[in-house]
């Protein structure tokens, strides 16, 4: 399993790298410099993780890594648009709750 | 996500030139179609993992891609090693009608997960003589378990000594009621792979024993159909193909088979005569002991011994009464009306232990009675083992094939 999660973990920082070079991740929603590299990645390497985790305990070990992709694909390109989504939405209502 | 239009020029001074479009740069154009393969990778991959995860069909095709390299390579894989269970082997010994029943379980280590909540089963007879240490079954029991599969290896003392025995359907019988009570396996997720004459014996067993109805499927390998039409091949040394009648050499192995068969329904001094012609290393009866054997006898031995072409069928006609019945026991021909559930055949063209005309037979008897059944012919294997040195053209076109018998036989598991 610590083989299987050391591959996850890489599936997580590709999947973030890409999510940056596609401008999908935390530097497109306005993190700027390293912080939004390193946010990325967390994403990555720790939904990736949890996904793998995850299908293995509900699908059984041959699930782990496709579940991994998938959750992991999802996490880097939702949790920076989410978190955009909610920066703009409190940006907004700050005002008005002045 | 951004989409980046071309950059107009906003300028009100009316003396200016109208307002252009501003191409981007070709560095730029080439960084802006990078960036959207790489989304497009992303969601095709997000798509694809996660609908071999979430569709129970998916499963199903996930499970399927992770065995077949392994059926045709003969080896596990490395992403079926790393993905897969750790396999557990457990070897029990169950009692039937005709004596012990030799189980071999190679099953996944981990407990059964949640979803679907329980495992699919498959009892795989490997044919006569004992292959529970051949590698190419010990790696297609290892890789079905590391897919998530309970593998259920059976033989008998009779399969052992090369013999069948009609007796032995209660002994398949017995290892799938021992695989439905297994920790973790579904009762109603248990089917039969029969390679060889190990089909037979689940053809039977389906149709006339307590398993009748239970069973998730029926996959037979480089089986038979009728012991008297096989029979009749190994005299003529020759299959009739369409109409035409085409050379065949058999192998060794099934003579000694059939010998050791007919031996049985003669006294011990003919049967010995006639097990001894088709042992290795023993020489064939002089002429003075043929002779002495009954009409029946010499003419069994002549159709085992391919020396009598033309006159196969008078033979097979001259075989006694005793004979005759022990092969109609042993053909699922005789029980194909009660075979309830659903059949993949599947053949090697070249086959030169059972002749692939057999399975044809079989296709066109369950055609015939309208059951739900599948027929593959493969020119990868060699009886029921892979070929070696293969090329890719014949690989992809069997693989194809094999890839959607395999995934009908793991849709059980999902």
């Amino acid at each position: 399993m610590l083989q299987l999660s050391l591959f996850w973990v890489i599936l997580g920082l590709i999947f973030g790298t890409l999510a940056q070079a596609a401008r999908l991740g935390f530097s497109a929603r306005g993190v700027q410099g390293a912080q939004g590299w390193l946010a990325t990645l967390g994403v990555g390497i720790l939904l990736s993780l949890i996904g793998g985790w995850l299908g293995t305990a509900l699908l059984g070990r041959l699930y782990g890594t496709p579940t991994a992709l998938w959750v992991g694909i999802l996490g880097v390109v939702v949790a920076p648009w989410l978190w955009a989504r909610l920066r703009r939405s409190r940006g907004i209502a700050t005002p008005a709750q002045e | 996500m951004s989409r980046e239009p071309a950059i107009t020029r906003d300028d009100t001074h009316s003396d200016d030139p109208p307002p252009r479009t501003i191409r981007p740069s070709a560095p730029r154009r080439l960084r802006d179609v990078g960036r959207w393969l790489v989304r497009v990778l992303l969601v095709l991959v997000a798509l694809v993992s996660a609908a071999v995860t979430v569709v129970p069909q998916g499963r199903g095709a996930l499970r399927a891609a992770m065995l077949l390299p392994a059926l045709i390579s003969a080896s596990q894989p490395l992403v079926l090693t790393m993905n897969g269970d750790e396999v557990r082997h457990t070897a029990v010994t169950v009692p039937s009608k005709g004596g012990p029943v030799y189980l071999d379980v190679y099953e996944p280590a981990a407990p059964t997960p949640p979803i679907p909540g329980a495992r699919e089963g498959v009892v795989i007879i490997p044919g006569v003589g004992d292959n529970r240490h051949e590698p190419q079954v010990i790696n297609l029991v290892e890789s079905m378990a590391r897919s998530g599969i309970v593998a259920m290896l059976m033989t008998t003392n009779t399969l052992i000594a090369y013999e069948l025995s009609p007796v032995d359907a209660d002994a398949v019988a017995q290892a799938v009621l021992t695989l439905e009570h297994w920790p973790g396996v579904g009762a109603d997720r248990v089917g039969i792979l029969g390679f060889s004459a190990g089909g037979a014996l689940a053809s039977l067993a389906d149709a006339e024993t307590q398993i009748n109805g239970h069973l998730a499927f029926l996959t037979f390998f480089g089986g038979y159909f009728n012991a008297e039409s096989l029979l009749l091949d190994f005299g003529r040394r020759a299959l009739d193909v369409n109409g035409k009648l085409l050379p065949w050499k058999p192998d060794p192995v099934p003579l000694l088979v059939l010998a050791n068969i007919i031996a049985s329904t003669l006294p011990s001094q003919e049967a010995s005569v006639l097990k001894d012609a088709f042992s290795n290393g023993v020489s064939p009866p002089t002429a003075a002991e043929l002779a002495q054997l009954s009409p029946a006898a010499q003419a069994a031995y002549h159709l085992l011994a391919g020396d009598q072409p033309a006159r196969a069928a008078a033979n097979v006609n001259a075989l006694s009464p005793k004979m005759h019945d022990l092969l109609r026991a042993l053909s699922p021909s005789t029980v194909v009306q009660g075979i309830s559930a659903p059949v993949y055949l599947l053949h090697d063209q070249s086959d030169p232990f059972v002749p692939f005309t057999e399975s044809r037979d079989f296709d066109a008897a369950l055609n015939h009675l309208g059951k739900p059944h599948e027929f593959v012919e493969f020119s990868i294997f060699q009886h029921v083992e892979v070929k070696s040195g293969l090329g890719l053209g014949a690989l992809l076109g069997d693989g194809i094939r094999l890839y959607r018998v395999v995934y009908a036989l793991m849709e059980p598991s999902i």
